[in-house]
């Protein structure tokens, strides 16, 4: 399902992140989650970065005891963040290309 | 494992603040300490330097003998959060009743989360009256009489950001009217719409008196728990309130001003001074009684009031169209926790960054900086680094990394937070940087030191940025004390007072890594030093680039506008001026005062580490083939590596001799192969670009400049922040380390500056 953007926001997910996400990319990032990332990827990354739809989670990575988790930012300032679930990465950079893959599936994007 | 997604638990742990900036020798250091341990302990320590986990540097800290530890019972103090003007001894309403009349502009309506908001009040626990607006917006009148309260509501909800007229009037009798009249005001230019004329009214029987209350007349809510914690806080403008001890007063608030039964005529114009607010602490009242207030938490003085015309742009010229006052709910400037004991400083101890370290009985922790600066008379080391308190206190707190979506698009990474960065999350209520914006949208002018400041902790940034501002300039502690080169240190505050006359005690003068929030009379003592002999390092990136004006009634507070910059925000149209100064704020640049004049290089673009590049020298001038004696290179590049990526990195400055780079200045070397997320700055293209990337734009490079000086003065800047993060030895790659060294050595041997080459 496409989720409610603005007509600008529909136009680039539709005619440009959608094209670019292959499973040739979310490989190359899985393989490289840190920056420099090539201009693909920075599109890609950029574009769910920023937050198009504002009712859409904001994720934030949380390091607890037992790993790194994806986590939802709370929607009152200051409030802890919620872990979306109970799967903890082993690193940072697994849960930041977790966190990709699940904004994409939020924007309706397969791969 | 399972899909249950368990709630993430906020530590608790002891923190604390000093009461001051910076100290001297012999000074005591008041400590104020909340935890919620039994005990707590106190104990001064140096700092040599902070642990680096993504660089495996090591914490160095040394106890400090002679000095009585601090202890006491854990207290979990309560931080008073919101402004507020008090005005005591204020009359209840009389005989003849009252008229009560201001202009109000509410940036923050219908809420749901707020509820109602109390703009001015005399009232307590159901007595007095208070104006204020309800829940949806519209503007209200509340009294209390022997009957139970009695309210009412006039007109359609007011917008945001647009100015109204109230006028109250409460009868002195049973039987009276109780009435409200709401108009909408403001100029054109004043208010964020275009105004609609409108006129509300609405009135009320009373059936019993109102019962005069016993408390202070307040401003921006109305009533304080505990003598200080605002009830019923309001977000918006307050301007110049008016109460007549007569319910039949009319006219405009000026006509009720010269009433022969005026109680208070509160003029905040009259508070403007050539030198802005005269006293940000108080607001006059030229009514005949002279019932001033005193003003809390720093509420945005200078500020656009409902006749503003949008022709004068520095209220000193037209203080009647910032008769304004604007307060916010989450305005913080002092936290207010009891302060439990001091740490008595030896009068012999020798300047350097300490900390207090507390620990409480629950097994926490918290190391809270100590600046002690060297005494005031008497011998002092021949190197002083100037801590940039004023960039700690810009960057307080902040929390940009979690709240701002374009932050992660800049770093390139999503924030990652652990428990220390879950605490500073949670703990809102020590107040905002100046890189964020209050609840009602408007901009953060003021920051102060009166509050625990988590940003200036050892484990802040660990997995979203290498270091940062303290723990960045703690890179070059670190390098100082491994290499054996002796130093003092003041901070921005003991080079604002003490200017020129205190860096001339010293061989040579450096600065920390991002000192990007200088005051006037900082720029003045730094070009007087350096013109008449002194020898500087600037070791930074974008340096000496806000406007930044120390409040002078209380000197724990500093303020900024920014405009026309690479900025967190905008302040408002006619709001460029600092109240605690009157001056001008925005950036340098556009005071005749940018910072290639005196430091030789000035801010171009900005990336997050991996962005960053290394060195390669530029020209070769045998003059100064002395600062790469022993600066190794690979490929003839040096500095390609540290700890926050290259030595050129994080925000990087260079030359520009249509800002002021002197023609003397000689470029010693210039870094290359930035990628493109090393941005160039906004302020330094005039149109839109498509290319601002480090990897196809050469304007974005950091120049590393040695300026000569008439008398043997110089200047060296390195325009980057990251270049202290080279210079601890990560991979065996000291090249950034020998070439500083170089520089220190030579600037304080008091050798001239320029070799003369042979045969020259």
């Amino acid at each position: 399902m496409i989720v409610p953007l603005s007509a600008q926001d529909r136009h680039i997910l539709t005619e440009r992140i959608s094209r670019l996400v292959t499973a040739d990319l979310i490989a190359r990032m899985r393989a490289r989650p840190s920056p420099p990332h090539a201009p693909d990827i920075v599109e890609v990354l950029d574009f769910v970065r920023r937050n198009p739809d504002p009712d859409l989670p904001r994720y934030l990575i949380v390091r607890l005891a037992d790993g790194f988790a994806i986590a939802r930012r709370a929607e009152t300032t200051g409030s802890p963040p919620q872990p979306i679930d109970a799967v903890r990465h082993d690193d940072r950079d697994a849960a930041e290309c977790a966190v990709l893959e699940r904004r994409l599936r939020d924007y309706g994007v397969t791969w | 494992m399972g899909d249950a997604a368990p709630d993430v638990v906020v530590p608790d742990r002891v923190m604390g603040y000093t009461d001051r900036i910076s100290y001297r020798p012999g000074d005591a250091v008041g400590l104020h300490v909340s935890s919620s341990a039994a005990r707590w302990r106190g104990e001064l320590v140096r700092l040599h330097a902070l642990a680096i986990p993504t660089a495996d540097v090591p914490r160095r800290i040394t106890a400090v003998d002679g000095v009585d530890a601090v202890e006491a019972r854990g207290i979990v103090q309560q931080t008073a959060v919101g402004s507020y003007v008090r005005v005591d001894g204020m009359p209840g309403v009389g005989p003849a009743g009252m008229t009560i009349a201001l202009a109000l502009m509410p940036t923050r309506v219908g809420d749901a989360g707020i509820g109602p908001q109390v703009a001015l009040a005399h009232a307590q626990d159901g007595t007095g009256w208070s104006i204020g607006l309800n829940g949806k917006g519209q503007v209200t009148l509340t009294v209390g009489t022997r009957g139970g309260p009695v309210g009412l509501s006039a007109g359609d909800p007011v917008l945001a950001g647009h100015w109204v007229e109230v006028i109250a009037r409460i009868p002195g009798a049973p039987g009276g009217h109780l009435e409200l009249e709401v108009a909408s005001a403001g100029t054109f230019e004043s208010n964020r719409f275009v105004a609609v004329g409108s006129t509300a009214r609405a009135s009320v029987a009373l059936g019993s008196a109102v019962l005069t209350a016993p408390g202070p007349l307040l401003w921006g809510c109305r009533a304080l728990r505990d003598g200080r914690v605002p009830e019923l806080a309001f977000d918006g403008r307050v301007e110049n309130p008016v109460v007549v001890a007569d319910a039949s007063a009319t006219g405009s608030r000026a006509a009720l001003s010269a009433h022969a039964a005026v109680l208070a005529a509160w003029d905040l114009a009259a508070d403007i001074g050539p030198a802005g607010i005269a006293d940000t602490r108080r607001v006059t009242d030229a009514g005949p009684h002279g019932l001033h207030g005193t003003v809390h938490q720093h509420p945005h003085r200078l500020v656009t009031s409902s006749g503003w015309r949008g022709d004068v742009y520095d209220a000193r010229f037209a203080p009647e169209q910032y008769a304004a006052i604007h307060f916010h709910r989450d305005d913080l400037t002092d936290c207010g926790w009891v302060s439990q004991g001091a740490l008595e400083l030896p009068s012999d101890l020798h300047s350097g960054v300490y900390a207090v370290r507390l620990t409480d009985d629950a097994g926490t922790e918290d190391l809270v900086p100590v600046f002690v600066t060297p005494p005031e008379h008497g011998p002092v080391e021949p190197l002083l680094l100037v801590l940039p308190t004023n960039s700690y206190l810009a960057y307080a707190n902040d929390h940009v990394g979690v709240d701002s979506p374009r932050t992660q698009v800049w770093s390139q990474m999503v924030p990652t937070l652990d428990d220390f960065e879950l605490l500073r999350n949670a703990r809102r209520e020590l107040g905002l940087s100046l890189y964020e914006v209050h609840s009602d949208g408007s901009p953060v002018f003021y920051s102060s030191w009166r509050r625990p400041i988590l940003t200036l902790r050892e484990r802040v940034y660990d997995h979203n940025a290498p270091v940062w501002q303290f723990t960045g300039d703690m890179q070059i502690v670190e390098w100082l004390e491994r290499t054996g080169r002796p130093y003092d240190i003041v901070t921005d505050r003991e080079v604002d007072t003490g200017g020129v006359d205190l860096l001339r005690r010293y061989a040579a003068v450096m600065t920390g890594t991002h000192p990007e929030y200088a005051s006037g009379a900082m720029l003045a003592a730094y070009e007087d030093y350096v013109a008449d002999g002194g020898r500087m390092l600037y070791l930074g990136g974008n340096g000496m680039y806000w406007v930044t004006g120390y409040d002078p009634n209380d000197e724990q507070v500093i303020e900024i506008r920014r405009w026309g910059a690479t900025q967190a925000w905008t302040a408002e149209p006619g709001e460029y001026h600092l109240s605690s100064t009157g001056e001008l704020g925005g950036t340098w640049r556009f005071r005749g005062r940018p910072p290639q004049k005196t430091f030789g290089v000035g801010f171009v673009a900005a990336g997050n580490p991996g962005a960053s590049a290394g060195y390669v020298r530029s020209e070769v001038d045998p003059r100064v083939d002395w600062v790469f004696e022993g600066v190794r290179t690979r490929d003839g590049m040096f500095g390609e590596r540290g700890i926050s990526g290259g030595a050129a990195g994080l925000e990087i400055d260079a030359v520009n001799a249509l800002q002021g780079t002197s023609p003397d200045a000689i470029v010693l070397a210039t870094s290359v192969g930035h990628s493109d997320d090393m941005l160039e700055a906004r302020e330094n293209f005039n149109m839109t670009s498509r290319i601002l990337g480090g990897a196809r734009n050469p304007k974005v490079r950091s120049d590393l400049v040695l300026v000569p000086r008439v008398g043997g003065g110089a200047m060296f800047s390195t325009g980057s922040i990251g270049f202290a993060g080279a210079l601890y030895d990560l991979d065996g790659d000291t090249g950034a380390s020998a070439l500083l060294g170089n520089i220190v050595d030579r600037f304080v041997s008091g050798d001239a500056i320029l070799d003369i080459p042979a045969g020259g």
